[in-house]
């Protein structure tokens, strides 16, 4: 891939955006003097604002990029990703679970397992998740000074250095509210800096319908060639598309990971909490646009001969980005590129914050300390998860195979806890020691299931009925496998074991009469209301592109 | 009172948007127009229908709509 060479406007648009993600950090720092400042955002995010940032918090460059290789490579099929693979859970998220995790008033996810578990499981979950974090956040570092080194030039170390003591700064200073301000703005850099590279491919072809033209069959369907494994590119048929990546993968992410569901506990009330994931639900489905787009008009101008092949499939977005735009705008792409590794970061560093402070250190270390204690902790820990991810990156430019880790990381630790919460939530016999054996059961299966076959010792086989298939859909299967582990396990330990008390249940597991009712409000303010439309435009695209 | 002082906050957040998209609608717009005065064109794909003019444009009116819809907010938190 041939270098872009970045000119003084392109420079000044980056030197803009340093300035206001600092900007942000100095003008929150009046408001966030407490612990609810500093950890949920002062709780006075409106639900679009919250909605944003929750997308945004998964919209990081590495996603991007990754998922627009997928396309190239898998075509359409890749949108799964974005609509079955995430739209189902949201709603779920924001109809079902927030009542319990709002309402309940925690700070993070392992809180709502202490509160309605023990303290083991979520020890065991925060253990997992801090440590799941901050390798993503080093990881997500690494992978940015590697692309920004082969795209613009830039040299890894500054690259590395000066975008984390940036993120250091911007979050002691203002905390999660910092976090989410910093992933609205990404979201609209995003937005206006890659959009125009798809819609530039267009322009360039005449229509989408010639785009279209230009591949096979199997690149434009989601369903119509996923009876049977061999049938599509991606090597995974409809089963394992619905329950891995649908089911566990999707709810194991979207309803239980602490990085987004962060973002809805920052919402004003319970309705702006319930409308966060909506909201969300509705960019991520307009997402494949620019991200699958992208894919099809770089294997297009490949097919075409208008761009030379590329070297590996996650190039697409920045040989678009490198064939259509002029300086300026090359400018705010590589401004959109880097909001995005950036504000991941941030987003994963200031959920790891969170979680070490409440789930570790004030249960184990220091118990009733001063509020301002807390947050005085909360901004050492920043620093010391930045300073973590930096020597994380350090590991992986030594290790580059750690980045197909990163993968599995989230079905070791999201698949089982997924499992752990719909039971803990939905099931009132459910008790500590039947969530926490099956979620250690769990989490160790998932680990070790993904060491033997990523060390051939064992078939792919044996996870994914089939010898030959993908990783991808291996990795749905170990999903669905370790879930239904966790499942089983939990409920079998439960019923061994006395049932939990009933005091310790309330307002933590379901009732009918605990589900909040706005029938006093009207039709558009209802989250329900905006989670059937949501539901029925899924439903509409998944026809379309059937 | 309190629901004022958080719309007043979320309000900062859309005009430090509508600021930046106007910023860099302006820089955008500014260069490309400076590249067609001085008739030297760039080498990308498709630089005929001058998109960092189209698109500078574009950002600068959308980062107006930001500050002008949610200055009221600020407005009302001061008063």
């Amino acid at each position: 891939m041939a270098i872009a060479h970045l000119k003084l406007i392109d420079w000044l648009i980056i030197i803009i955006y340093f300035a206001f993600v600092l900007g942000i950090g100095f003008y929150l720092k009046r408001q966030t003097k407490t612990t609810k400042d500093f950890f949920l955002a002062g709780r006075r995010n409106s639900a679009w604002l919250a909605g944003l940032a929750f997308l945004s918090a998964n919209m990081g460059a590495l996603e991007l990029l990754g998922m627009s290789g997928q396309a190239y490579k898998y075509g359409i099929l890749t949108a799964h990703f974005y609509l079955i693979g995430a739209v189902p859970a949201m709603l779920f998220l924001g109809i079902f679970m927030m009542p319990f995790y709002y309402s309940s008033r925690i700070h993070s996810v392992p809180g709502y397992l202490d509160l309605r578990f023990n303290n083991q499981t979520r020890t065991l979950n925060a253990i997992g998740f801090a440590i799941m974090t901050l390798l993503v956040s080093g990881i997500n570092l690494y992978a940015m000074a590697l692309v920004l080194n082969a795209f613009v030039g830039w040299n890894m170390n500054i690259c590395m250095w000066v975008s984390s003591a940036t993120i250091a700064v911007y979050i002691v200073l203002g905390g999660l509210g910092s976090a989410i301000y910093s992933e609205v703005l990404q979201f609209f850099l995003i937005w206006f800096g890659l959009l125009l590279a798809v819609v530039m491919g267009i322009i360039d072809f005449g229509s989408w319908s010639t785009i279209k033209a230009h591949l096979a069959s199997s690149y434009l369907h989601l369903w119509s060639n996923t009876a049977t494994t061999v049938s599509n590119p991606m090597l995974v048929n409809w089963f394992g598309i619905v329950m891995g990546l649908g089911f566990v993968l999707s709810f194991g992410y979207w309803t239980t990971d602490f990085l987004v569901v962060q973002r809805t506990f920052s919402a004003r009330d319970l309705r702006s909490a319930q409308m966060t994931p909506m909201i969300a639900a509705f960019f991520k489905m307009a997402l494949p646009f620019v991200v699958v787009g992208a894919g099809l008009v770089a294997l297009v101008l490949v097919q075409t001969h208008q761009i030379s092949p590329l070297k590996k499939p996650d190039d697409a977005l920045l040989v678009l980005l490198h064939h259509y735009y002029p300086a300026g705008l090359l400018g705010l792409g590589v401004t959109a590129l880097l909001a995005g590794f950036m504000s991941g970061q941030a987003g994963n560093v200031s959920a790891f914050n969170t979680v070490f402070t409440y789930d570790l250190y004030r249960h184990y270390i220091v118990k009733n300390a001063s509020d301002h204690h807390y947050v005085v902790v909360g901004k050492i820990m920043t620093i010391v998860g930045i300073l973590i991810s930096i020597m994380t990156a350090y590991w992986a430019m030594t290790m580059p195979s750690i980045m197909e880790y990163m993968q599995a990381l989230f079905s070791i630790v999201n698949a089982p806890l997924f499992a752990t919460i719909l039971l803990g939530m939905f099931w009132r016999r459910i008790n500590g020691t039947g969530a926490f054996w099956g979620l250690l059961v769990g989490m160790v299966t998932s680990a070790i299931t993904f060491l033997l076959v990523r060390y051939h010792i064992l078939s792919p086989a044996v996870v994914a009925f089939n010898p030959h298939a993908s990783p991808m859909a291996v990795n749905f299967w170990r999903a669905i496998w370790v879930w239904i582990i966790t499942f089983s396990l939990t409920i079998i330990i439960s019923y061994m074991t006395p049932p939990p008390e009933e005091k310790r249940l309330q307002g933590l597991v379901y009732k009918r009469s605990m589900m909040p009712n706005y029938k006093q409000l009207a039709w558009y303010k209802r989250p329900v209301i905006w989670a059937i439309i949501a539901f029925i435009i899924l439903l509409v695209l998944n026809i379309i592109y059937w | 009172m309190e629901l004022e002082q958080k719309k007043h906050s979320g309000a900062m957040l859309w005009i430090l948007i509508g600021y930046i998209l106007m910023i860099y609608g302006i820089l955008i717009f500014g260069y490309g127009l400076y590249h067609l005065v001085i008739k030297r064109p760039f080498h990308t794909a498709l630089a005929n229908i001058h998109p960092d003019m189209v698109w500078g444009i574009i950002m600068l009116i959308i980062g107006f709509l930001f500050y002008i819809f949610n200055r009221k907010h600020i407005v009302e938190g001061k008063k």
